[in-house]
């Protein structure tokens, strides 16, 4: 999982947000720890839930990683005032509020599914907005299977 | 200097709006106003509700504060409060409230940091804190431990938690067992009645490689997810699930990974105390475990009073009258409120 | 001397203003999202003028967090220096800095909407209130407006106003206000409630 978020990380640049979506434990945060390492991030990136926002520094761009759980309404999310523009934005349990952060983003859905051995994930990505092109998706799509493979 | 200045703390960091005054060592008030009822409903603290409530609180609090101990403002040495780390929106509240009086008074601000707070507060149960020891901070936002050498201006952290926060993994479990917020109280309660033998929940960094590599940091995340499995694979086999016993062995296996890195830390390091501190220094378990091992391993252990290990004013203004007497500078007009505040800042410059 | 603040737009502004209604200090921040660390450097020079015999404090309608770090540090010196303290509407302020006698005050709200007011011969008549852009359009209609107006012409719901609170026009305010007999309350006007979805404001509502 870590190593797909890496995969993901290293496309990123300032503006891009990511919804991540999926049950507790699913390994969101383990995918947005490999994400920062593919973004270059200093430190550990350990849970924003307490303070719903953390804004992680890096040398290319910083990692602002959000846990809307408790953020009920896009509005509230805005209320925050995170200045999304400049970073790459990960949201967890954003599917309400990411139209707040920009017109365009990739969602991300993690799901343990009880079929498979316990440790089986399956992880599903669409682009949402023009930023993401069929192509691009793609791409992304063939790199995961050569992390996974 | 004062011998025992007189400071009056502010603590918005989170849900409580918190105001404490101390003399030195002497604890004069420690009034709380908390807005944790407002968030019960949601599940989890809403940051926006919080903020509103501080505003609400903050000169009502002070007011009672100020009437608790017999002070009287002019008197005061210094003002300290909160910088962070916390919820920034919250945070601001205090930040400015304490920037205002400072103005107002012609008073110095020192703005603190939450955790080392946590660890001053030790100092007003009756002897000074003891320097150095190591410290353990476990909260709803926090797992440290740390080598603390002066309150003031040389704690270093040697682990945190590489995930979630121990308190978090209270909440998150008590929502799958579908308890009410905040987790903690609730888990350890239901926990009396379960056997903590009862399931083998995995014990996160404790083992080979891992331990190498993360020997004082934490991971409550695998732990959580193990929780959620285990649950859920019970109600797939359509069993009920045991509520009790999830409890206590989830409580068992955080407390276990908590007081055995804890001590592990003060025998490896040399330390001779170690304080316990946080919100989650108020579960049943993890208090008299770790007085367990530690009296085992020859370590002190000390917990501050249940009112003073949750969020409070007294252990803000605490290390705001530490650092007048060992003649720290005052932080700046316009010291900002940090999010992300790390441990080893003590102090706003 | 009168102390004045406001932190319901981008930057904290702060002004004392004698007696004699003479400016002895006007100041604005310079950086956004730094309300919390600009405002007390303002403050201070601004109390190194003179001993403040009452303060007004911007209530809003503004961005929240802002908004509260204004409103706490009024409060908070009006109780450490047991002085009064009075609210100010910051659309009356953008009314004043614009020379409105007819007509609109309008401030960015975000996410499509904003805040305005109507004044008639400078006194406010309705409001402060906030509507979606439309429905704001819909209620200006061909009457004057000032302040972000621009913003109403721009459908992208991220387009952000530019207009600053004037310190200046904030002191002319903040005088008429500590000589009210009936001040307003140095209480925030959020205009939203923390809790629920918005979509239904879009209708409108004034307080």
């Amino acid at each position: 999982m870590a190593e797909l978020g890496t995969v993901l990380g290293q496309q990123l640049a300032p503006g891009d947000a990511v919804c991540l979506v999926g049950p507790l434990g699913a390994g969101k945060t383990t995918f947005t720890r490999g994400l920062a390492r593919g973004l270059e991030i200093r430190g550990e990136v350990t849970s924003p839930t307490f303070v719903i926002a953390r804004r992680h520094r890096g040398l290319r761009v910083d990692l602002l990683h959000c846990d809307a759980y408790r953020i009920s309404s896009p509005d509230e999310f805005a209320d925050l005032d995170l200045d999304t523009d400049e970073a790459v934005t990960v949201v967890e349990w954003g599917q309400s509020v990411m139209a707040e952060i920009s017109d365009s983003w990739l969602e991300v859905a993690i799901d343990r599914s009880s079929s498979h051995d316990e440790g089986t994930r399956q992880v599903t990505v669409c682009g949402r907005g023009d930023r993401w092109t069929a192509t691009q998706l793609d791409l992304l799509i063939a790199a995961f299977r050569r992390v996974i493979s | 200097m004062p011998d025992e200045p007189l400071v009056l703390g502010i603590e918005t960091s989170c849900d409580e709006t918190a105001v404490g005054i101390v003399a030195g060592h002497r604890l004069l008030a420690n009034t709380i106003a908390s807005s944790a009822d407002e968030h019960a409903r949601f599940g989890g603290i809403v940051p926006e509700v919080a903020s509103r409530a501080h505003l609400e609180a903050m000169v009502p609090t002070l007011q009672r504060a100020c009437k608790t101990a017999g002070i009287s403002l002019p008197d005061l040495d210094a003002i300290a409060v909160t910088a962070g780390p916390g919820l920034a929106g919250a945070l601001v509240v205090g930040v400015s409230a304490a920037k205002s009086l400072g103005l107002a008074l012609g008073k110095p601000v020192y703005g603190v940091n939450h955790l080392a707070s946590h660890v001053a507060v030790d100092g007003l149960s009756g002897s000074p804190v003891p320097e150095p020891a190591a410290a353990l901070l476990v909260s709803g936002g926090h797992s440290s431990l740390l080598a603390v050498t002066d309150l003031v201006d040389d704690i270093v952290p040697l682990g945190a938690t590489i995930d979630d926060a121990a308190g978090e993994a209270f909440d998150k479990v008590a929502r799958l067992l579908g308890l009410p917020f905040p987790g903690g109280p609730h888990i350890d309660e239901v926990a009396q009645g379960g056997d903590p033998s009862a399931i083998d929940f995995p014990r996160g960094l404790t083992g080979g490689r891992d331990l190498q590599r993360h020997r004082y940091d934490f991971s409550f995340s695998g732990l959580k997810t193990a929780v959620a499995r285990w649950v859920e694979q019970c109600r797939a086999e359509g069993r009920q699930v045991p509520v009790a016993d999830v409890a206590a062995s989830f409580q068992e296996a955080v407390a276990d990974v908590l007081v055995r890195k804890a001590v592990m830390l003060c025998s490896e390091q040399g330390f001779d105390h170690l304080i316990l501190g946080g919100g989650v220094a108020a579960n049943s378990r993890l208090r008299s475990l770790a007085e367990q091992k530690c009296e085992g391993a020859g370590v002190r252990l000390r917990i501050p009073a249940p009112g003073l290990c949750t969020d409070n004013g007294a252990m803000v203004a605490a290390l705001g009258s530490l650092a007048v007497s060992r003649g720290a500078q005052p932080s700046e007009d316009d010291f900002p409120a940090e999010s992300s505040l790390p441990v080893d800042v003590a102090l706003m410059s | 001397m009168i102390l004045a603040l406001d932190t319901a737009g981008p930057y904290p502004v702060v002004a004392a203003v004698s007696a004699e209604e003479d400016i002895l200090f006007a100041g604005s921040g310079e950086r956004t999202r730094a309300h919390a660390e600009d405002l007390a450097p303002l403050l201070r020079e601004a109390l190194s003028c003179g001993e403040p015999s009452a303060v007004a404090v911007g209530r809003g309608p503004g961005a929240f967090t802002g908004l509260r770090v204004g409103l706490v540090a009024a409060q908070t010196l009006g109780w450490a220096i047991n002085i009064p303290v009075a609210g100010v509407c910051s659309l009356d302020v953008v009314a004043v800095q614009f020379g409105l006698s007819d007509g609109w005050a309008v401030l960015d709200a975000r996410r499509d909407e904003v805040y305005l007011a109507q004044y008639q011969r400078g006194i406010r008549l309705d409001g402060p209130m906030v509507l979606s852009k439309s429905g704001a359009q819909e209620r200006i209609d061909d009457q004057p407006a000032v302040g972000d107006t621009e913003l109403l012409r721009q459908p992208d719901r991220r387009a952000r106003g530019g207009t600053s609170i004037d310190p200046n026009a904030l002191a002319a305010v903040a005088l008429v206000a500590c000589q009210s007999r009936s001040p307003e309350p140095p209480e925030p006007d959020y205009l939203r409630s923390p809790d629920v979805t918005w979509s239904a404001a879009n209708s409108g509502r004034s307080i």
